[in-house]
């Protein structure tokens, strides 16, 4: 159990609906990671530096910061510049995933999420798919 | 000269009269013999001019008998022509100043009206007398007339033709002091009395009001197009941002509906099971609808642009039919993919598969269990390949075949029993054919099935491959018998004279058929039809066996297309060929 712990993936989760991010954390944690959370831009930049996530998961539209602003802060990090950040969002117009991938975004999940591609991409960015 | 006294011929009709007319029409100039007083005849030459106040003058006469030497009547004479010809020059400019359509005046060094037209009188409201005489400030407005003057000297510095006052608005000023647009060219004139100008003053009041009329349509269309294009802006901005605010709350219905689902929480009993079921379905429609909402609006907004290019239509068929299979088979619904020859169209990829996958998904949608679905190609337009998608479904009314393109507009009748989609399905593929330059169309008849029919633009640029048949001979006058068979029909012939090379060329050019003479050297044609069926690329290929021996049932149980026996003729292997790949050799 205790080695379990330390081997356990960290995903840092910011999202401002508590219900999706019940939903995203419910999902994540059955799957085996370690999920903190953060319910807007400042709150996910503060948690990123104190918890060095192997995986984030941003909503775009937040309070404070949006996921782009966090994301900007995140790249510019030695240990956030090579850990895979994914881009979430219920926008779904043209030309809105190339926008995010273009800013820096690993990957990019639209709303409303399967949950078996989420768990998919997830899995596959963190190198254990 | 005439003998009568002053008060004598006052008032007394002249027997002239009749001459004079006469000699009026011949150009004022007259010979004619007269009596005196006293009765002696007299042979005069006269000239007259009509009077301002009426009747005639006598302007000369000459008592040419008794006075005047014939040259001196010459040089007379002469003189009188000339007067009478610039009399008429000068009427004739009369008559030209007169008709035309312009104001015309002529104004001297000094800026006084010295000629005039009736057209002048008529513009500005002053008689001929008036203006004749007056300085040309009574014509200028108020506001110009100071810089007038100034603008008469420019002029004489430098006088030409000329339009007045280029690219301004110029206003005249009537009698009564309301003002007029007006255009004005001048012209210097020289005449005897010296350097003057002539100015052509057109009234543009009509022209004015209809440019007038015209800039603000204009203005009105440039507004109206500003506020359509803000107008589309904002429907944008709602579309995406409603898109936005409805998928973010059915993001959760649907993740939390899953997650109840997969039983992570604890197991579920069937009814909740169902219920949850329910809950799932309908949040999953009510996505369906959100997009093709926001798909058709993105359309109507004219914010949906094609990305055209060439490509095989095929490939799109052949993945949009895989990706409908398994909807398909839980009605145990069979689909048929006859889109087998390469088919290039002028299309945008992405556009050409939702057209085709939203036909098909309707398609299962309205056919029955255990039904039959088949997409084809139907007859070549012009310029445009059709496609079509039929089903053995319950088809549709003639009288609602209309109808059914429009938006929400399902026929309730014929819905009645099946499962609910968004109504938008049919008008989106509506759009997205005729953004393409296509068309759709349906032939059903209710019970039997439906076939949809539409049009994309060829890419006739792209001729086809021609299919190419594999002959394994090893007599070299064969070989040449069955090239002379299909060539000329558009079939590449490739030949191989061993069982080896057959086998190779039969591996690295993947024919579309293949023909096997039995009786081969080297290895038997037996072993090179096994090898062929055993090949991964070529065990599908239809393989003809020719011999002169009847070996049919050996040869097909062997894997044997067909069995073809020698003498073989044209028209037997090109019945084979059609029969066993009409995809490749239908058409030939």
């Amino acid at each position: 159990m205790y080695y379990e712990t330390i081997l356990m993936k960290t995903i840092l989760v910011a999202e401002d609906r508590d219900a999706s991010r019940e939903l995203i954390r419910t999902v994540l944690t059955a799957a085996g990671y370690a999920v903190v959370e953060a319910r807007d831009g400042r709150e996910a930049i503060d948690r990123a530096f104190e918890t060095r996530a192997d995986l984030v998961i941003l909503d775009l539209y937040m309070p404070h910061t949006d996921g782009f602003g966090v994301l900007a802060r995140l790249r510019g990090d030695d240990h956030y510049s090579k850990v895979p950040i994914v881009a979430l969002t219920a926008s779904a117009m043209a030309g809105d995933r190339e926008k995010a991938i273009a800013s820096g975004f690993s990957e990019y999940i639209s709303k409303p999420v399967n949950l078996t591609l989420l768990r998919q991409e997830v899995g596959r960015l963190l190198g254990n798919a | 000269m005439f003998g009568w006294s002053e008060a004598e011929a006052l008032g007394q009709s002249l027997p002239l009269a009749v001459e004079l007319v006469r000699a009026l029409q011949d150009k004022n100039l007259l010979r004619t013999v007269v009596q005196r007083k006293d009765g002696e005849s007299l042979e005069i030459d006269c000239r007259i001019a009509p009077r301002a106040t009426g009747g005639w003058i006598v302007l000369s006469t000459d008592l040419t008998r008794t006075v005047a030497s014939e040259r001196e009547r010459e040089d007379l004479i002469a003189r009188e022509r000339e007067a009478n010809a610039r009399i008429k020059a000068e009427s004739r400019f009369r008559e030209l100043l007169e008709a035309a359509p312009d104001a015309i005046i002529e104004v001297d060094r000094e800026g006084r009206i010295v000629l005039l037209n009736a057209v002048t009188v008529k513009l500005f409201g002053y008689t001929r007398e008036e203006l004749l005489g007056r300085s040309v400030d009574a014509l200028i407005p108020d506001a110009a007339r100071g810089r007038h003057a100034t603008h008469r000297a420019n002029y004489w510095e430098k006088p030409m033709t000329r339009p007045m006052g280029q690219g301004l608005t110029l206003l005249a000023r009537r009698k009564d002091g309301s003002e007029f647009p007006v255009e004005i060219s001048l012209s210097p004139v020289r005449s005897e009395e010296g350097f003057r100008v002539t100015a052509i003053i057109r009234d543009v009041t009509d022209r004015k009001i209809a440019e007038e009329k015209i800039r603000a349509a204009n203005q009105q269309l440039e507004l109206r197009n500003q506020e359509v294009e803000r107008a589309n802006r904002l429907k944008s901005e709602f579309l995406a941002s409603m898109s936005h605010e409805l998928r973010t709350p059915l993001h959760t219905i649907i993740g939390f509906a899953e997650l109840l689902g997969e039983e992570l929480e604890g197991p579920l009993n069937e009814k909740q099971k169902r219920f949850l079921k329910h809950v799932h379905e309908d949040s999953l429609h009510l996505l369906d609808l959100i997009n093709d909402i926001l798909d058709i609006s993105k359309i109507e907004a004219g914010g949906m642009q094609l990305n055209t290019e060439s490509f095989d239509a095929r490939e799109a068929v052949r993945v949009a039919v895989e990706s409908i299979r398994n909807l398909a088979a839980q009605k145990s619904i069979s689909v048929e993919n006859q889109v087998e020859k390469e088919t290039f169209v002028l299309a945008d990829r992405v556009r050409f598969r939702e057209i085709l996958s939203n036909l098909l998904s309707n398609a299962v949608k309205f056919t029955p269990e255990g039904g039959r679905i088949e997409v084809g190609l139907g007859l070549p337009q012009e310029d445009k390949v059709v496609f079509s998608v039929s089903d053995t479904g319950i088809g549709i009314a003639a009288e609602d075949q209309e109808a059914i393109f429009d938006k929400f507009r399902q026929v309730s009748a014929a819905t009645h029993g099946v499962r609910e989609g968004t109504g938008l399905g049919l008008a989106i593929v509506k759009h997205l054919v005729e953004m393409h330059g296509g068309s759709i169309w349906l032939e059903s008849t209710v019970g039997v099935g439906s076939r949809f029919s539409f049009s994309i633009p060829a890419d006739r640029s792209q001729p086809p491959a021609p299919p190419v048949v594999l002959v394994i001979e090893d007599e070299p006058a064969a070989r040449e018998l069955l090239s002379s068979y299909l060539s000329p029909l558009g079939i590449r012939t490739e030949c191989a004279a061993t069982a080896k090379e057959g086998i190779e060329m039969a591996r690295r050019l993947r024919p579309d058929a293949v023909t096997l003479d039995l009786l081969l050297p080297g290895s038997s044609g037996w072993s090179v039809l096994r090898q062929l069926r055993e090949m991964p690329e070529t065990s599908a290929t239809p393989v003809f066996v020719i011999s002169v021996v009847d070996e049919s049932r050996a040869a097909i149980d062997l894997g044997a297309t067909e069995y073809l026996q020698k003498p073989l003729k044209k028209e037997a292997l090109v019945r084979a060929l059609r029969r066993h790949a009409p995809a490749r050799f239908g058409m030939v």
